[in-house]
């Protein structure tokens, strides 16, 4: 039992013994004045009644009046003794509350420290990714949209340059149409010279009609000077003479006749070659251009379909451009959970100093009271950011920032 | 030649952020985690623009624009304050101390490159 309740029970006990010590009095008084009366008898015992009566009035006044004291005594006593377990109710509590201050506020700068890295550290490995993420995507739409001449080639699209490729390509093919009909002409040319041939043949024909001519005509002379003797023995020898240049000259025309057929032969089995050459040039050209067509058009295809991918890839990488834009609005979200849970860890610091120091001066005798408002105002002036001091304040200020204009000085 | 940009923050994740919008737009990023460590990282290198947080332990934004500024070769160097504050009377803090720009966090990529692009040094 406590001293206090020891008081109240003392108290108590000493209130009812003069509760009942004064009707002991009173009576005792009493007593006395009987004996008197019996004493003295006569008007002497009247008054000796009064005196007592008087007496035992006095003592039940007296009785009463302590009484009322003694109530009233009790209910300041009760009063205090409330009082005093209400402080020691509230040392208890403060006691404990610095208690847990004392060992839980270094807890808490610690939990909310650890919240704050591990969120930092994550945040720091998904921005890391996402930036490697970032660049390899950017590498392959360049990658694609230069596969597919989106760019990387001038001019534009893969499409634009088949079309350069095919009008090359029948260019070319027509060249080679121009060189087979120039063939053409000269086939022609030659063919003329088979005309040329005939003339000389026709020629070879005279030279040997004239030599036989020529033969008959020395025959003749050879008759003729036989017939003179010897007078015409001299002209024999010439008509001789005559007789074997035209034999030699029969034999040049023969030679000649075959010689022009055989540049005959050779001209007519040479136009024949330059004709199936130019019959498969022209077959040739026209096939090429057929194919040239029908690859390009293949290409053409290929490359359209390929040209509608890159610009497609172009259109998704300008969304995903946006899209990754707000990601890293979205990812600054973690500087100012930071600072805030940093602000929170120091003042959660701070005040286990504070609490320590006052513990410490409160020890020795004397400490100063902490001043909330002075704390909170110097907790005010670390904030950082405007939803710290609108919470502050007790204004609605959770919601997440939206990206601010720039101020140019 | 790409242009160099120096970022200073003491968050990781930010200075993260800041450099994939950088290096998408084709410059070079060196990084600092507060104002002591920035000024021994710049040694004298060339830096076409600098970025800096405000709240940052060991030297604070206003206090190493302040030490940047005393180093000849940076005299010149724009500087971007990149915070969380937005207070008008931090904001003169920084124009004192010889920043050009000031963008209060969370920044959009596309306005924070074009206030790079426009402070620049050629």
């Amino acid at each position: 039992m406590s001293g206090l309740g020891k008081m109240e029970m003392a108290m108590r006990a000493d209130a009812d013994a003069w509760l009942w010590m004064s009707p002991l009095a009173s009576g005792g008084a009493g007593a006395i004045a009987l004996l008197g009366v019996t004493w003295l008898g006569g008007a002497a015992a009247q008054f000796a009644v009064a005196v007592a009566a008087f007496a035992a009035l006095c003592a039940w006044g007296s009785a009463y009046r302590q009484r009322t004291v003694l109530a009233q005594l009790l209910r300041q006593a009760e009063g205090l003794l409330e009082q005093t377990r209400q402080a020691q109710r509230q040392e208890g509590g403060i006691a404990g509350l610095e208690q847990i201050c004392d060992q839980a506020a270094p807890i808490w700068a610690k939990q909310v420290e650890t919240a704050r890295s591990q969120t930092e550290e994550g945040i720091t490995e998904v921005t890391a990714r996402f930036s490697r993420i970032v660049e390899r995507l950017q590498a392959s739409v360049a990658a694609s949209q230069k596969a597919a001449g989106g760019g990387g080639i001038e001019g534009g699209c893969v499409v634009s340059v088949l079309s350069r490729s095919e009008a090359d390509l029948i260019a070319v093919n027509r060249l080679m149409d121009e060189a087979r009909r120039e063939r053409d002409v000269m086939v022609q040319d030659v063919r003329e010279l088979i005309a040329y041939t005939v003339d000389l043949k026709k020629m070879a024909n005279d030279v040997g009609e004239i030599a036989s001519q020529t033969n008959l005509l020395a025959l003749n002379a050879a008759i003729e000077a036989a017939r003179a003797g010897e007078a015409g023995r001299g002209f024999a020898v010439v008509a001789d003479e005559v007789r074997k240049l035209s034999t030699l000259s029969s034999d040049t025309g023969k030679k000649i006749f075959e010689k022009v057929d055989v540049i005959n032969k050779a001209i007519t089995a040479v136009i024949a070659v330059a004709e199936k050459f130019s019959a498969e040039d022209t077959r040739s050209v026209a096939e090429s251009e057929k194919t040239i067509h029908r690859v390009l058009e293949n290409f053409n295809e290929v490359a359209g379909g390929l040209c509608e991918s890159s610009e497609m890839l172009r259109r998704e990488s300008e969304g995903i451009r946006a899209e990754m834009s707000d990601t890293l609005v979205y990812l600054q979200f973690q500087d100012r959970v930071s600072q805030i849970l940093a602000h929170v860890r120091d003042n959660l610091g701070k005040l286990h100093s504070r609490l320590s120091q006052y513990a410490t001066e409160r020890g020795s005798g004397g400490s100063a009271a902490i001043d909330a408002e002075v704390w909170l105002n110097e907790m005010a002036l670390g904030y950082t950011t405007a939803e710290q001091r609108n919470n502050h304040r007790g204004d609605q200020a959770g919601a997440t920032p939206v990206a601010a204009e720039i101020t140019f000085f | 030649m790409a242009k160099t940009v120096m970022i200073v923050d003491d968050s990781a994740s930010l200075r993260q952020v800041v450099g994939i919008a950088l290096r998408g737009a084709g410059y070079e990023v060196i990084e600092g985690c507060d104002g002591k460590d920035a000024l021994s990282k710049l040694n004298g290198q060339k830096v076409h623009l600098v970025i800096s947080d405000v709240n940052m332990p060991n030297m604070d934004g206003i206090t190493f624009v302040k030490n940047l500024k005393q180093i000849p070769a940076y005299k010149f160097t724009p500087v971007i304050m990149l915070t969380t504050e937005s207070q008008e009377g931090k904001k003169q803090e920084g124009q004192a101390a010889g920043a050009r720009a000031w963008v209060v966090k969370p920044f959009q990529p596309a306005q924070m490159l074009a206030a790079v692009s426009k402070l620049v040094m050629p």
